[in-house]
């Protein structure tokens, strides 16, 4: 048997594999600096066949591009900048032509209106830079609620480039206020997130207080004085249905949902101090969570369901205090100077937000479940009730501002305390509460 | 069978009776005598003096430094006999007087012929700068005292291109020359921190970090891409590593948005053969410090 063609086989291949090994010898290179700026965004004009349909379409790029300009995190670029005017959802972009104006992602779409009465819409987001299709989608809603199609598309520009769930496609519950400061009417009242679809869920006729949404978003619950004393009330968006929950002889207040939604937790009066119950609404039972001669009030459960973050007295003055979500005595987790109330868990469980009473200023901020790591967000002359966007990354809070013709406004700031907006209501505005996301 | 059997009986002991008598007088194996090697032991006081140097005792010192100069200086012009010395020995030998053993090359190298060019390469350069120091007078007392214990051999060693083993340490490092681990074959250190430097300054401001995300500051990506010799990318760069949920995705994305922004990359083409490849980590780390 003749080896030496076997031979030269191998030396072949041990060679090739030197070669090889050597030509793939590379360079290795570490960045480690970046920069923190928005994502320039080409949002092209949608497509549409019908003049009537391309004044909506119109209306759903301008709320897409609010929606992810107001995020800080997006730089929706100017349509008038762009070189390819007729980008179309069915075909590949010329990348070339987004490049040349510094986009960096590009989304086109096209919607149109089915016989039946429903909007179907679509769209695509690319890469320009790599060419790649970071997303797809198309998907039916009802044709009263166009804004909507944005707000869906930009929820998912928002965490297809972020990684985050988005916020957009969410309510906001609140107390429309109107009138002169003494003689304020105050209504409850739902809208989107950015402002629009503003509904009153009360008349006006009662003074309310302290929406806070439930979980599963068709539910609100509050304080009103609409029996005459004060009164945590359960309201169904949808039907329109409301109750007073539980049968206490005196005052209720602060209410909010569990996780779950199947508990409330809230405060009851107790001559001059108050103590936390919890109601569950299935069972209609009721169980103290706390009993000191002190006012304990403002809970607020962990996402997980284990644990209430609460503001006491106790102590003096203001402070707050995690405890489990069985009661007990719980301890501060609150260090620095000043008062601290109105803590609101995030609903991703790594920070509570606050309000903070310091030198005559009132200040938002941030800390951890153990009370580390405080920041403050923002600050003014009267600065009060945080509530958490569903994704744990924006707050909303209302803000009053001094004088006798000056009312409360609704701002949301971010967790970098940078980006801070004014929502815009039709008059003064507070007690913000945040649902979760619409279609969960 | 039996003259068979009776030959090999009688070869076999003639054969050994032959080993017997010569082995007798065999030497008996010598082990080669080593010399012993002195150790001092020294105090960890004295070793950090000896690191931090000694103002106080500059005359050992000067002692010392004849013994490491001249033969620096010797085996520059030995090892660079194709390219020429690097600028600061050059000017380092320059600047001093001319040394005695230079000097005393020339009669000895006459003899052989490789040397030659070795020697007459040192002898222009003292005369292009000029020679007169007003320092070095007590040197050159020292170096003359330095001739008397003039070592031959280390001059043949050297002149035969075989540097002195003890004198290995006190050459400086040629930072052109030092070969760093893990470097692309035939690509020195300089070079290759250059290609490392020039590709972080152009991608670094491309890099559009992921911030605010969960855990977004341990979330390291690492990439390979290929160049073209013209800086720009050839083919889709490789993600290498992976961890799971969104946010490392997103991180993805970003580092290859980075990559694919600032191309073409401006490189030296003489290097092109070993920045075709790269591979890259992204590492925000730092950034959240």
């Amino acid at each position: 048997m003749n080896i030496r063609p076997l031979l030269r086989f191998l030396c072949a291949f041990l060679m090739g594999l030197f070669v090889s090994n050597a030509a793939v010898a590379q360079i290795d290179v570490e960045i480690t600096r970046g920069n923190i700026q928005a994502i320039p965004l080409a949002v092209a004009r949608f497509e549409a066949k019908t003049l009537d349909e391309q004044r909506y379409v119109q209306e759903v790029v301008q709320v897409i591009q609010a929606d992810l300009a107001g995020t800080g995190l997006f730089e929706p670029l100017d349509p008038a900048s762009f070189i390819d005017k007729g980008a179309s959802v069915l075909a590949v972009p010329k990348f070339s032509d987004w490049r040349l104006i510094k986009a960096q992602a590009l989304l086109v779409g096209k919607a149109e209106r089915l016989p039946d009465g429903r909007i179907k819409a679509q769209f695509r987001l690319w890469d320009v830079f790599s060419g790649k299709q970071l997303a797809g989608e198309q998907f039916f809603i009802k044709q009263n609620n166009w804004r909507r199609v944005g707000h869906v598309i930009a929820d998912t520009v928002y965490k297809r480039m972020t990684g985050e769930a988005g916020y957009f496609d969410t309510r906001v519950a609140f107390i429309d206020e109107t009138g002169p400061k003494k003689r304020r009417i105050k209504r409850l009242a739902i809208m989107d997130q950015d402002g629009h679809n503003i509904r009153y869920l009360t008349r006006g006729d009662h003074l309310v207080l302290t929406p806070r949404f439930s979980p599963r978003s068709q539910e609100i619950t509050y304080m009103s004085y609409e029996s005459g004393s004060p009164r945590v009330y359960l309201l169904n968006i949808e039907t329109g249905q409301k109750e007073v929950v539980g049968d206490f002889p005196t005052m209720t207040f602060a209410p909010r949902f569990s996780p779950d939604g199947q508990r409330i937790i809230m405060s009851l009066q107790q001559g001059p101090n108050a103590n936390i119950f919890m109601m569950d609404l299935r069972t209609r039972q009721t169980k103290s969570l706390t009993n000191s001669s002190s006012i304990n009030t403002a809970p607020s459960f962990s996402p997980d369901g284990k644990n209430i973050v609460f503001e006491t007295d106790r102590e003096g003055s203001k402070q707050l205090y995690v405890m489990s979500a069985n009661g007990g005595q719980g301890r501060r987790i609150s260090q620095g100077a000043g008062r601290y109330s109105t803590p609101v868990w995030s609903p991703r469980g790594d920070l509570i937000a606050f309000t903070k009473q310091q030198s005559g200023r009132f200040l938002i901020g941030v800390m951890r479940p153990d009370g580390t790591g405080e920041r403050i967000l923002t600050e003014g002359y009267h600065n009060e009730g945080p509530t958490w966007a569903p994704n744990g990354r924006v707050l909303m809070f209302f803000r009053e501002s001094r004088g006798e013709k000056s009312g409360p406004r609704i701002y949301s700031v971010d967790l970098t305390g940078y980006n801070e907006r004014r929502i815009l209501t039709p008059s003064w505005g507070s007690d913000p509460s945040w649902s979760p996301h619409v279609n969960k | 069978m039996r003259i068979e059997l009776i030959l090999s009986i009688v070869f076999h002991s003639a054969l050994l009776g032959f080993a017997l008598l010569s082995y007798q007088n065999a030497k008996a194996f010598k082990q080669p005598v080593v010399d012993s090697i002195p150790v001092d032991l020294v105090d960890i006081k004295e070793l950090n003096k000896l690191k931090a140097g000694l103002k106080k005792a500059p005359e050992k010192k000067e002692l010392n430094k004849p013994d490491v100069k001249p033969i620096t200086k010797e085996i520059e012009p030995a090892k660079k006999k194709k390219k020429p010395a690097p600028q600061r020995i050059v000017e380092a030998a320059a600047e001093k007087p001319p040394e005695p053993i230079v000097e005393k090359i020339p009669p000895k190298v006459k003899e052989k012929e490789k040397p030659k060019k070795v020697a007459e390469k040192p002898k222009p350069k003292p005369k292009a700068k000029p020679k007169p120091k007003p320092k070095p007078k007590k040197v050159t007392k020292k170096k003359k005292k330095k001739k008397k214990k003039f070592n031959e051999d280390k001059i043949a060693a050297l002149l035969n291109k075989v540097p002195d083993a003890n004198s290995r340490s006190s050459l400086p490092d040629l930072p052109g020359a030092k070969k760093v681990k893990g470097a692309p074959k035939g690509l020195d250190r300089v070079s290759m921190m250059n290609i490392q430097g020039a590709m972080n300054r152009q991608v670094s401001p491309c890099w559009n970090t992921l911030a605010g995300g969960e855990a977004a500051e341990t979330l390291i990506v690492k990439l390979q891409i290929k160049l073209n010799r013209d800086g720009t990318l050839t083919g889709t760069p490789k993600v290498l590593n992976s961890v799971p949920g969104p946010f490392f995705r997103v991180a993805a994305d970003r580092a290859l948005g980075a990559i694919y922004q600032c191309q073409p990359y401006n490189l030296p083409q003489k290097d092109y053969d070993h920045w075709k490849f790269m591979n890259f980590s992204f590492n925000p780390a730092a950034m959240f410090r």
